[in-house]
């Protein structure tokens, strides 16, 4: 994993986000198979938090990662940022 | 409905072209055991799938598949990107370079392409889950295998992370089966297929 140190503030949120989307991803996989898991459903809630945070804050500053939150103020700059898959 | 979300599921960075781990890492893109069979089987089982909670599992798995799918095709691509002829000709990429430059090619590591006879959807319950289960378990067998071929720690890392994801949805689909054995009406004791009414 990249050092924390060195990451620049678009970077730190998306690392926020990857965390937490990714903890919501496991739990929900565990939630389908056990649904009345409070510890579960905690630890799920808990995470979206983080990550909505986050994200509010990715979109205002960095703009959005998600295509239904694109505002785009004329033009459609949707596919402006290096795309995930692009070497860095 | 899918959505993407424009962020990879696991971060990549690859800092050193290595197109001999390219053409191996590809069977998890194209081959009988890769991402893209998994996706396909899950997110076709799910429709005959009585169970809610067991069919919303097979819908949920299905999409991370397609997140790794796509972190297995980042990989290759930037495993490759801006080779030149003497490193293709050198790695033996060459052979798959002949037929797609450097693009990405859903194939198995021999070349194989992919198929769906690769994987089954059998519109039985227990037969699925069944079908599933292997499935994680030969997944997780081929990231073993390219652990032991590939030494780079960039292309560790998330193997690795696959690998672990292999695991842990073997755990959920042996979750489901049992709660798909658990409802069957004490009727069916030879437990014919749940789905048919």
């Amino acid at each position: 994993m990249k050092n924390m140190t060195c990451m620049n503030e678009q970077q730190h949120l998306m690392h926020i986000i990857t965390l937490a989307s990714f903890a919501m991803d496991d739990t929900r996989l565990y939630l389908d198979t056990h649904p009345d898991d409070c510890e579960a459903l905690k630890y799920y809630e808990k995470n979206r938090e983080i990550r909505n945070a986050a994200l509010d804050e990715h979109n205002a500053k960095f703009g959005p990662i998600c295509s239904y939150d694109v505002y785009p103020n004329n033009y459609w700059n949707w596919n402006e940022r290096p795309l995930p898959w692009e070497v860095r | 409905m899918w959505s993407y979300e424009k962020r990879l599921q696991y971060p990549l960075n690859i800092k050193k072209r290595n197109l001999k781990a390219a053409q191996i890492i590809i069977s998890q893109y194209g081959g009988p055991d890769g991402e893209l069979g998994a996706s396909l089987r899950y997110l076709s089982q799910k429709y005959a799938m009585p169970n809610k909670k067991v069919a919303g599992l097979l819908n949920d798995i299905g999409t991370e598949e397609l997140a790794h799918l796509e972190l297995v095709g980042a990989l290759v691509y930037q495993l490759t990107d801006g080779a030149c002829t003497q490193e293709v000709i050198d790695s033996g990429f060459d052979k798959y370079f002949v037929d797609h430059t450097l693009g990405i090619y859903p194939q198995a590591a021999a070349g194989v392409p992919y198929t769906a006879a690769f994987m089954q959807s059998k519109g039985d319950p227990i037969t699925d889950l069944m079908e599933d289960m292997a499935a994680e378990q030969k997944a997780r067998t081929t990231y073993d295998n390219i652990l032991n071929l590939v030494d780079d720690p960039d292309i560790r890392e998330p193997i690795k992370f696959l690998r672990a994801r292999e695991i842990v949805h073997f755990q959920r689909f042996g979750e489901a089966l049992r709660m798909i054995t658990d409802d069957l009406d004490c009727k069916n004791f030879y437990a014919f297929n749940p789905a048919l009414k």
